[in-house]
This record gives structure tokens, C-alpha cells and sequence, in this order.
């Protein structure tokens, strides 16, 4: 299906590619290193660079003889038709959720966040059952817990709760 | 030591208790996430990947190994049930795998299944012992030049077999050698698009950006769709007819010709087990005396898929462990977890750690025998597993991809990543970038590099020391075939 979003897809690529060509730029050269070496650090990002930017118009020519081969106005059914628009408020509800857990991850501890973050995602995914949520948010983490910090020896934060 | 000396070795270190506990646990693992529709086995190895970090490099690898052998047959159980297929690797499965649920013989397909994915499991684990080693030896004369065009023609192929359309596996293999590129310079440990960041100056971790796109970005799916509670749930009781040894017999010659054309398939870079399934699928049809009940509940079709797409298992650790191209996304989680133990898979793997490479060998083959045992004993249980709605499937997998992140280094800033790279895998599968290529360039972007600027430092800038390599032109003739190919066939089928 061509969408109008391929297009700016490919724009975007486009200045990304040429951005990494250009910051590349900045990249301080060793000399006493470099001397004798016909590429220097900056070479790779440019020539991804560069390649990016190359790709970014193959991308935005296909899309063109896409459309070109179409009846026009079944190009215009295909952005009418586009599948479901994303859902904005659902992303902020789970981003919101992910950074709160983020910046509680090591203040609070592993078990404590993870219990409040299981909590907020199987409310928000459409749990009511109060039983249901209470043992899932309490034993999930705590198995995890369990397996990481004291079968696998690796630490995940105590925080608030010390044992 | 000779080969066989090795192979044996490597059996007596795999028949350990840990071992073996470890490949269980991996094959239950493996099972139980491949049945849940639409966790691929590669998320299952990504999530598994940080729980090895602490074990040692051979119980770590042969407990992912095990979920990968596991994740790949458990997608059959969904859709021999269901008609959705656990991984895209099932999706020939239901053609048949269905109907003869329909008919009642869920149990039956579940076994034969089962039968079938152990005997492709364990050709290619045959193949990949005696094949690999000699591959190893070829690859261990590769210089610099010989190199670029592998890592190149690694990341052309499979680019441009991924996804739908050539151009995107292209871009996405260059985003991914871009986040490559992020960090220290390895030469002059300049910093390079690290913005004054000092937490960046290591560069992108692997195992962050691969829960990321792999885990993270399928739960954000999920929560973004709605969430049919339970619509599709498999509610009859599955019969205990076991399959007959007689029935067994009867596919073996099916079984065995899918399960060495999947091994072949997963030779291939960029290939995997949907390709291997359907070609096997067409190849049994096509020899079959009853071709017409191909579609309508043939076990034979459930036999040939199942088998085809379990052999790719050992094909595509063929040019993972001797040339290190991961052929695929789940050989690609493994190269990350082959480097956080320490090993760094390419032909020098199997001087300096020939013994874990041939333990690996023999706990591929162990894998097989387990998942037969564990599928005999447990399968109405697994089929189960199906039923798990993702509302409460999607929070536990985030935590899991939470933990894992923190654990690769203790520090927030992997989380970070991870998250973005969730985002970031969530968009590109929505506007169908494929997420392999970007693995595959971050993990192989480094060696492009660093096998580029050695060549031309050698040559003083002149570009024809890869055309004067042999091996060198080779690959970047087939680079250029791999990237034309798609191409000139579009256009054929265009004008036809």
C-alpha cells in the first residue's frame, strides 16, 4: 500500500543521512595516527552517509512509479483506507507508565516498581479483576526477583526494601 | 585433535546435570513462548539472553539453544490449533495442520508435528557438525579484503530477502551499521555522534537494541491493538491418540528430504524457516501420490512444513559459527549472546574455543531428543499456553525486557535504549522495516568497517585490492546478484 507517510519516510531519511554526512565533519582527526592512512574515522559515517541519502531517493522514486502505475483514483482510496490511525492516547498512557517506572526502577527498588508497574499495565490493558491483579503484580516481579538476584547471582535494586 | 575425538568430547561435556537441566529449561522455555501467537522464537532468545550472562559460556549457549529449538516448534502448536501460527516459521503448518484439527485430529498433527520438527532438528544438527569444521578451515585463510566482501555481501542478502520491499531491508541494514558507528573510533578512540555524552562513548549495546526491537516493540503492538479477550481460544480436549510408529514410518522419506532442504535453505543467509516450510511444503506435494489432499488435512504437509522449519535451526548456525553472518534474527540474538560470553563467532572460534563449539554441536542434538521427550509427556499442556491472553502476556514481557536491559551493565541508560529502540522497532513494523537487517548491520557493521579501512590503508586508497582478491570479487559479485536479482525477477513478473 503507498501511503503519504512513505513519502515524508523518505525525507526524513533523507536529512538523516545527509546530517550524519555532514556532523562527520566534526569528528576530530588523529593526525599522528591518521598520518599515514588514507581513511580516517570520518570516512565510514560519510560513506554510510552518503549511502543512506542515495537509498533514501530509490525509496521515494519506487514509491513515485508506484503511484504512476495506479489509477489515481485508487491512490486516493489507499490513504482513505489506511489501516486504524495510531492511537495517541493509548502511547501516552504506556509511555507515561514506562517513564514513571523508569525514574522508580532504582529509588524505589526492583520489587516495589515492578509491582506498582504490573499493576498500572494490566489496568490499563483491561484487567478489573481485583484478585487477578493483585497476584500477578505481587508474584511476577517476585519470581523474577527471585530467579535474577538469587539463582543468577545478578543484582537488581533492593531500593526501599532491603532483605 | 582429530574431529571425532572432538565430537565425542563435546558429548561428554554436554551429558552434565547442569547441561542438561539447562537445555530443559530452555526447551520449556522455548516451547511455552513459541506457542503464545505472535511471540516469535527470536523474542524468546532475546528475552532469555540475560538470564546466561551469570552462567558459564557453555550452559548459557545450550540453554538458548534449547529455546530456540523450542520457540521454532512451539509456533506449530497455535496454529495446528488456532490457525494462527505461534512464528512466521508455522505459517505453512496450518495449511494442513488445521484441517485436521477440523477433522478431530488435533492430537494427531500435534504428534506428527512433533515427530517431524525432532527428526529436521537433528539432520541438521548432523549437517552442521560435519559441515562447519571444514567451512571454518576455508574461512580461516580470509584476510581483510576477503572479509569486507563477506560482512558485505552478509548484510546485502539479507537485506534484500527481508521484508517486503528491497529498498527497506537496504536502509534498515544501514541504520543499523550506523548505530554501529556510534561511540569510540576503534583506530584513534576518537569519539564519534556520542553529542558529549560519556555514556555513550561505549556505543549501542547489542542486547538493549535487540530486546528493543525484537520484545519491546512487540508488546507496544499489542497494547496499540485491541485486545481480544479470548476470542480465538482453543476450548476442545485434545484427543490422546498418539501417533503411530507405522504412520511415522510411513512420512520418513518426507520427513528426512524436508529436513535436509531446510537445513540447506538455512544455510543460506537471509533464507529462515518460512522459506524452508513452504518450499518443503510444494517439494512434498509435488512428490506426494496424493497431491490433492495437500490443503484438506494431509499429515504429510504438517510433516514436511514441521520438519523443514526445525532443520534451519542448525543451517543457519552453519555460517554463524564458521564466518560469524548471523543468517537470520534469531542467529543474530545469538551472536549477542556468544559476545557477551566472551566468544566471538568467525572461524577463529573454533581454534581458541573448539571444545565449547563441538559441545554446542552435540547440545543441538541433545535439544532435539529432549524437545521429543518433553512434547511426548507435556503437549496438552503446552497447547494450552495458546490460550494466555496478551493482556497479560504484553506487561510481563516488558518487565522481563526492563530486567534484562538493566542487567547487561547495570545501568539505566541500556533501559533507555532499549525503550527507544522498542519505539523505533514499533514504527519500522508498522511501515514494514524489516528489524533483522538492522541487527545484522549493527553486529556486522564493525567488522565492515574495520576490514574496509585496514584494506585500504594496505592498498594506500586503491579500491581494486577487492577486485583483486579472488574471494573478495566473488562476494561482491554475489552482493551485487542478491541486491539485482529481486529486481530483474520483479520485472519479469511485471511484464508476464
Amino acid at each position: 500500500m503507498i501511503k503519504k507517510e512513505e513519502y515524508y519516510i523518505s525525507i526524513l531519511l533523507c536529512v538523516f543521512g545527509l546530517f550524519v554526512f555532514f556532523w562527520s565533519n566534526n569528528i576530530p582527526l588523529m593526525v599522528a595516527v591518521e598520518k599515514g592512512s588514507v581513511v580516517n574515522a570520518r570516512f565510514f559515517p560519510k560513506l554510510m552517509g552518503s549511502t543512506m541519502v542515495f537509498l533514501s531517493f530509490i525509496m521515494a522514486f519506487e514509491n513515485f512509479l508506484q503511484q504512476r502505475s495506479r489509477v489515481s483514483e485508487e491512490f486516493g482510496k489507499d490513504d482513505a483506507e489506511k489501516e486504524e490511525g495510531e492511537k495517541w492516547g493509548r502511547w501516552a498512557v504506556l509511555g507515561l507508565i514506562c517513564i514513571i517506572y523508569y525514574f522508580l526502577f532504582q529509588p524505589l527498588g526492583f520489587l516495589l516498581s515492578s509491582f506498582l508497574f504490573i499493576l498500572a499495565l494490566l489496568i490499563f490493558l483491561g484487567t478489573r479483576k481485583w484478585y487477578a491483579l493483585l497476584f500477578l503484580s505481587a508474584l511476577v516481579p517476585f519470581c523474577i526477583y527471585i530467579l535474577f538476584n538469587t539463582i543468577l547471582g545478578a543484582y537488581l535494586p533492593e531500593g526501599l526494601l532491603y532483605f | 585433535m582429530p574431529f571425532v575425538e572432538q565430537l565425542a568430547q563435546g558429548f561428554v561435556d554436554i551429558f552434565h546435570l547442569s547441561n542438561i537441566l539447562a537445555i530443559t529449561i530452555g526447551v520449556l522455555t522455548g516451547i511455552s513462548v513459541g506457542a503464545l501467537p505472535g511471540l516469535t522464537a527470536t523474542m524468546a532468545v532475546a528475552i532469555m539472553t540475560p538470564i546466561t550472562f551469570s552462567l558459564s559460556p557453555d550452559i548459557g549457549i545450550n540453554l538458548l539453544l534449547g529455546v530456540f529449538v523450542g520457540g521454532i516448534y512451539g509456533g506449530s502448536i497455535p496454529a495446528i490449533l488456532l490457525r494462527t501460527p505461534g512464528t512466521p516459521s508455522a505459517i505453512a503448518t496450518l495449511l494442513d495442520g488445521y484441517p485436521m484439527t477440523q477433522k478431530g485430529q488435533a492430537g494427531q498433527a500435534l504428534y506428527m508435528a512433533l515427530f517431524a520438527s525432532v527428526c529436521g532438528g537433528i539432520i541438521s544438527a548432523l549437517v552442521l557438525m560435519t559441515v562447519a569444521p571444514q567451512l571454518a578451515k576455508v574461512a580461516l585463510k580470509f584476510g581483510p579484503a576477503e572479509y569486507f566482501g563477506l560482512t558485505i555481501f552478509g548484510i546485502s542478502i539479507i537485506s534484500s530477502v527481508a521484508g517486503k520491499r528491497m529498498v527497506k531491508g537496504l536502509i534498515t541494514g544501514i541504520f543499523g551499521i550506523l548505530l554501529s558507528i556510534v561511540g569510540m573510533d576503534w583506530v584513534t578512540g576518537v569519539p564519534r555522534f556520542t553529542f558529549g555524552s560519556t555514556d555513550m562513548l561505549g556505543g549501542f549495546s547489542l542486547i538493549p537494541v535487540l530486546i528493543g526491537v525484537f520484545a519491546a516493540s512487540e508488546v507496544f503492538h499489542q497494547t496499540q491493538h485491541t485486545i481480544v479477550k479470548g476470542a480465538t481460544a482453543f476450548r476442545a480436549q485434545i484427543d490422546k491418540t498418539y501417533i503411530r510408529f507405522r504412520e511415522m514410518k510411513q512420512y520418513l522419506v518426507t520427513i528426512i528430504r524436508s529436513g535436509l532442504i531446510g537445513t540447506f535453505i538455512g544455510i543460506v543467509p537471509g533464507t529462515g524457516g518460512p522459506i524452508a516450510a513452504f518450499l518443503a511444503y510444494s517439494e512434498a506435494k509435488r512428490f506426494s501420490k496424493h497431491p490433492e489432499k495437500f490443503g484438506k488435512g494431509a499429515p504429510e504437509g504438517v510433516a514436511a512444513a514441521e520438519s523443514a522449519n526445525n532443520a534451519t535451526t542448525g543451517g543457519t548456525l552453519v555460517p554463524m559459527l564458521t564466518l560469524g553472518i548471523p543468517g537470520d534474527a534469531v542467529t543474530a540474538v545469538l551472536v549477542g549472546a556468544f559476545m557477551i560470553q566472551g566468544l566471538q563467532p568467525g572461524p577463529l572460534l573454533f581454534v581458541q574455543h573448539g571444545r565449547t563449539v563441538f559441545a554446542l554441536f552435540a547440545g543441538l542434538f541433545v535439544a532435539n531428543i529432549i524437545l521429543f521427550i518433553i512434547g511426548v509427556l507435556g503437549l496438552r499442556y503446552f497447547a494450552k499456553a495458546a490460550n494466555v491472553p496478551s493482556r497479560i502476556q504484553a506487561p510481563i514481557i516488558l518487565l522481563l525486557c526492563f530486567v534484562g536491559s538493566y542487567t547487561v551493565a547495570n545501568s539505566m541508560v541500556d533501559v533507555g535504549m532499549m525503550l527507544a529502540m522498542g519505539v523505533v522497532g514499533y514504527f519500522m513494523r508498522k511501515y514494514e522495516f524489516p528489524g533483522a537487517p538492522l541487527v545484522i548491520g549493527l553486529i556486522l557493521g564493525p567488522i565492515v568497517e574495520k576490514s574496509l579501512r585496514q584494506s585500504l590503508t594496505t592498498s594506500h586508497g586503491d579500491w581494486m585490492i577487492f577486485l583483486q582478491s579472488p574471494i573478495c570479487a566473488i562476494f561482491l559479485f554475489l552482493t551485487c546478484v542478491s541486491i539485482l536479482w529481486p529486481i530483474i525477477k520483479q520485472r519479469r513478473e511485471r511484464r508476464k
